[in-house]
């Protein structure tokens, strides 16, 4: 089974802080794998490394065979936790942005996407609902052909009815081509659709398995895993 | 139809969908013969994961519900005597749990019955009418 992401003994500190201690784990091709824990885990250091945006860590990081860097960004297709796509744009300004920026970039699908979503194509992203903009960044990420879609808090800051919506998207597009890597702490919304789950813990993997086996074997959905692995975090 | 985004998550959910598909199979909502939707489309209405989905069909496969024809797709047996075995078992487990239930309740074994008959004359009465 063709590996889209391996980590191999993975360390990275910021000075005495240890954010990512001796990070190990695979990503499958076709799979979609939950990156979850709390705020603060290393979940965001361990996604810049991924990304190529951070140094002086030790360990291996490989995606669809490249290191870090610009070789392995044309594989990945990254949706933040913040607005990226600059807002004094029109949606469709945008669309044409992620046009000339990436050659597997699907224009057309995005702009069926959005138009199915009713998103005024004309208007500025900054004149949309924050709960529109997300959808609007989620298309975007969701229009590449990538191998490796890394989605940071998809669901943060949206309402209940737009997180199905997203989930939705996101499974209506799934590529099994490619792997999606979902970093969040909401656990419930997003559960079903994981083929896996990783707990990080202050900057460690304390469970890396499959989500039904971990059902099976603790009689708990994996929010109520969560929570009670968590408990003591906060 | 639509409890289909619905899940258990404290359950195995590949398990779930099996038992929903089986129990569309018993009531004929997936009808002998008809074809099933491909997985992706499958895991978009049910919301799940699509190598979940993909798990569920092969159960139903392996315990002879669903068939495969290479070129056109999954369809549903047309095994009318497996259909009518599974129907039977079904209303057979919910009988059984039920009536756990009630006996863990204190529910005495000679009171059930009147209980059964009263929801059901409630439900008719209601303008609904059990089985098809």
């Amino acid at each position: 089974m063709e590996k889209i992401l391996e980590i191999n003994n993975l360390n990275k500190s910021y000075g005495n802080f240890v954010a990512v201690k001796n990070m190990s784990f695979d990503v499958e091709k076709g799979k979609i794998v939950g990156l979850l824990g709390p705020n603060g885990s290393g979940k965001t250091t361990m996604i810049k490394t991924i990304m190529g945006l951070m140094s002086d860590y030790t360990g291996s990081v490989t995606i669809a065979g490249n290191p870090p860097g610009s070789a392995a960004n044309k594989h990945i297709a990254y949706l933040p936790d913040q607005p990226h796509v600059p807002r004094w744009l029109t949606v469709n300004q945008a669309i044409n942005f992620f046009a000339d920026f990436y050659e597997d970039f699907d224009a057309k699908r995005a702009a069926d996407m959005l138009d199915k979503m009713r998103i005024p194509r004309d208007k500025k992203l900054k004149a949309l609902s924050r709960g529109m903009q997300e959808k609007v960044n989620l298309s975007m990420v969701m229009s590449r052909r990538a191998k490796l879609y890394i989605l940071d808090e998809p669901i943060g800051a949206v309402d209940p009815a737009s997180r199905e919506f997203i989930i939705d998207t996101i499974l209506k597009n799934f590529n099994e081509e490619g792997s999606i890597l979902i970093s969040t702490h909401i656990i419930a919304d997003i559960e079903p659709v994981l083929d896996r789950a990783l707990f990080i813990r202050e900057g460690e993997l304390i469970l890396n398995d499959d989500a039904d086996k971990i059902r099976e074997e603790k009689g708990q959905s994996l929010d109520q895993l969560f929570r009670e692995v968590f408990k003591n975090v906060y | 139809m639509d409890n289909k985004g619905q899940f258990d998550s404290s359950i195995p959910i590949f398990q779930q969908i099996v038992e929903r598909m089986l129990n569309d199979i018993a009531a004929g909502t997936l009808a002998p013969g008809d074809k099933v939707p491909a997985v992706r489309q499958l895991a978009a209405e049910y919301k799940v994961n699509p190598n979940t989905m993909q798990k569920s069909l092969e159960k139903l496969g392996d315990m002879g519900f669903l068939y495969t024809e290479r070129t056109s797709g999954r369809f549903v047996t047309k095994d009318a005597a497996k259909i009518e075995t599974l129907r039977r078992d079904i209303p057979a487990r919910i009988t059984a749990a039920y009536v756990e239930e009630m006996a863990a309740s204190g529910i005495v074994a000679d009171e059930i019955p009147a209980y059964v008959e009263f929801f059901l004359k409630e439900r008719k009465g209601n303008g609904k009418n059990t089985g098809n």
